[in-house]
């Protein structure tokens, strides 16, 4: 049996996707079937069983049928198979259409005992540079007397590129979390470690929580020693150290989220708590709003768009991320980011929901796919976007009219001459074929004429 | 510590055959989709990871240090993830991946000695952020550092030349379930471009 036979066989079928759909299980079992075959292994133990349970029960009879002729193939094994089926169907109550979705499982069934064939895993220990790792490295340092409420106030992208803490006018010191930072991000050390290299340069520097830096200008209010404002103390060294590795690790996974597969795979995100904490927000301990209630805040902000009823569940492309960072709501603990942490010493993080979810979930319908964010842009990127933005609508619409004029006249002077130049080759290429015709012509005649005389 | 998946070159099989077939987007988009369920299946098993029952750490009662969360979330960065028309490559960077393919023994570094959580205080933190303020100290010929309580001494931390930790696989998913991923990204991906 040749694949053409199968699918002009395959083109008897009534419904049109039907007869793709079998032509592509064709394709593909009949390869199959002839390396197994050459090799003398038993491919129907192996695949058969399979192609029939992946058919409901009531379907199995006919399965079996379809995956036998594709089997064993020959004109009478398909004869049989074409007589049979009306009648699976039939006994089945299913009508004819139901044929797609039963080549598509078959198309499976075939595929799938293939699995462990198609992947290699391999190891290696060679170091690997991230997009976490990208992104802290474009990072400088920024000394800034401003405490945390003032720099809210600073644009995010300046903050998204900067290597700072509230109150830290030391350069020195800003220059050793990048370091610490880094070498984190790196997998060179961790946490504790990481906490002690910042700890003995303060030390080095002679920062006393009470006086600050020696010989520091800046007006910095002195600390209360072990407090979140003591830049030695435990508690504020962790939270520089884990906010900015995890701003970091987020910024990537917000990247990655955002690749055409990924957002067709796993169209939204949801928020769970991931990291343990003694006082979460929102315990009666904490005195704090939880995730839940800054979720419906965040949620009425932007109308529910792109959101799962009663769920912490939303699209990737829905506006409730930025929202969030935001702090819709009210509040002040936030980042201004559209990816976690979402707040200072927040537990929450991300995780991918998958497609089929999100279609019971109503956030997606089957064909559809989220949109990209602005995520993928990069900051220099986001920076012209909002200077754009900036802009009176009618300056805005002068300016991309004169980026479209230019680009248009451009393409179009590089098309016309283009065009142009085709066109002369073409001209030239006809009169001197024509001219070629007639002095052949003319050849051929003379030749005739003196050959007569 | 880098992982990478691929294609097996094989004869057989008519996915082989379609593979092989593809080249330049299609093929880097294919290892793409396979990298992006490896790295979700990792990062789910190794963020699902809880400190056995029975460790020291557990039995001190001490609070989880989210260790095996950040590194979750460390995977997630699939930064991490590149893919060309070779493979996908997972690159997992946290401190004690590599346990999960060797015994490792791990030796101090500019210090004489590992300091081993004795305490539930001292869980999470290195002697060095906290000596004056605990007033620790090691007593004479004792390989543990201890503070004072009164009258009483109390062990903080052991000190120790070196730990070995045994190989364990399972910190990270086995080949096969990370093959199954793979499997899955590719047939997803397959099916969604036949369709």
């Amino acid at each position: 049996m040749t694949t053409a036979t199968l699918i002009r066989f395959a083109a008897t079928l009534p419904p049109r996707r039907a007869r793709m759909a079998l032509a592509i299980a064709a394709g593909v079992a009949l390869p199959l079937l002839s390396a197994a075959q050459a090799d003398e292994a038993p491919a129907s133990d192996h695949w058969l069983p399979k192609c029939a349970s992946a058919w409901e029960d009531d379907m199995h009879g006919m399965c079996m049928a379809i995956a036998a002729a594709l089997h064993d193939g020959g004109t009478e094994a398909l004869v049989s198979l074409r007589k049979a089926l009306p009648f699976h169907l039939r006994e089945a109550n299913r009508s004819p259409a139901l044929g797609t979705a039963l080549c598509r499982a078959m198309l499976t069934a075939v595929v799938e005992p293939e699995a462990p064939l198609v992947s290699a895993v391999s190891y290696d220990a060679e170091p690997g540079v991230t997009e976490a790792l990208k992104q802290w490295r474009s990072r400088e340092v920024f000394e800034t007397d401003l405490g945390s409420a003032d720099l809210r106030e600073l644009s995010r992208e300046l903050l998204n590129r900067s290597i700072f803490s509230a109150r830290v006018t030391n350069a020195d010191f800003l220059n050793e979390v990048g370091v610490a930072v880094d070498d984190i991000l790196a997998g060179k050390t961790n946490m504790a470690q990481g906490r002690w290299r910042l700890l003995r340069k303060l030390k080095e520097l002679g920062y006393d929580p009470m006086t600050g830096f020696p010989g520091d200008m800046a007006n910095i209010p002195p600390a209360e020693r072990d407090s979140l404002q003591d830049l030695s103390s435990e508690r504020r060294l962790d939270l520089i150290l884990e906010t900015n590795v995890r701003m970091a690790s987020c910024y990537a996974q917000h990247l990655a989220g955002n690749t055409p597969y990924a957002l067709h795979a796993y169209p939204a995100w949801e928020l769970v708590r991931l990291f343990h904490r003694e006082t979460p927000r929102g315990s009666p301990e904490s005195h704090s709003i939880g995730w839940g209630q800054r979720w419906s805040d965040a949620l009425e902000s932007v109308s529910g768009e792109g959101v799962a009823d009663k769920l912490l569940v939303a699209r990737k492309d829905s506006p409730i991320w930025q929202a969030l960072g935001d702090g819709a709501g009210d509040y002040t603990d936030t980042f201004g980011n559209p990816y976690p942490p979402f707040a200072f010493r927040s537990g929450m993080a991300w995780k991918p929901v998958r497609r089929d979810r999100c279609i019971t979930l109503g956030l997606i319908s089957g064909d559809e796919s989220a949109r990209r964010t602005d995520a993928q842009l990069s900051p220099g990127e986001k920076e012209v976007r909002a200077a754009v933005e900036k802009l009176s609508p009618d300056l805005r619409a002068e300016l991309e009219r004169e980026l479209n004029t230019d680009a248009e006249r451009a393409f179009l002077d590089r098309t016309q001459s283009e065009h142009e130049a085709t066109q002369s080759a073409v001209r030239d290429e006809r009169i001197a074929r024509a001219e070629q015709v007639q002095s052949d012509h003319r050849a051929r005649m003379k030749a005739m004429t003196e050959g007569v005389t | 510590m880098n992982v990478h998946v691929a294609f097996t070159h094989s004869e057989n099989g008519p996915l082989a055959k379609l593979i092989r077939g593809l080249d330049g987007q299609g093929r880097i988009d294919l290892h793409a989709a396979m990298g992006i369920e490896v790295q979700q299946t990792t990062a789910a098993h190794v963020g699902a990871l809880q400190r056995a029952p029975d460790s020291l750490l557990a039995k001190l009662g001490a609070a989880p240090t989210n260790f095996y969360q950040h590194a979750a979330e460390r995977i997630e960065s699939p930064a991490a993830l590149a893919s060309d028309a070779s493979a996908a490559t997972l690159t997992l960077n946290y401190p004690g991946v590599a346990r999960a393919f060797r015994t490792i023994t791990i030796t101090p570094v500019n210090a004489k000695a590992l300091a081993i959580p004795f305490d539930r205080m001292a869980v999470g933190r290195s002697p060095r952020d906290c000596w004056q303020e605990l007033h620790l100290f090691i007593p004479k010929g004792k390989g543990y550092i201890a503070m004072r309580v009164g009258t009483e001494i109390k062990v903080m931390w052991l000190l120790r030349r070196f730990v070995t930790q045994p190989q364990n696989r399972a910190l990270l998913p086995s080949s096969a379930r990370w093959e199954e991923a793979a499997s899955l990204g590719a047939n997803t991906y397959l099916r969604h471009a036949l369709n």
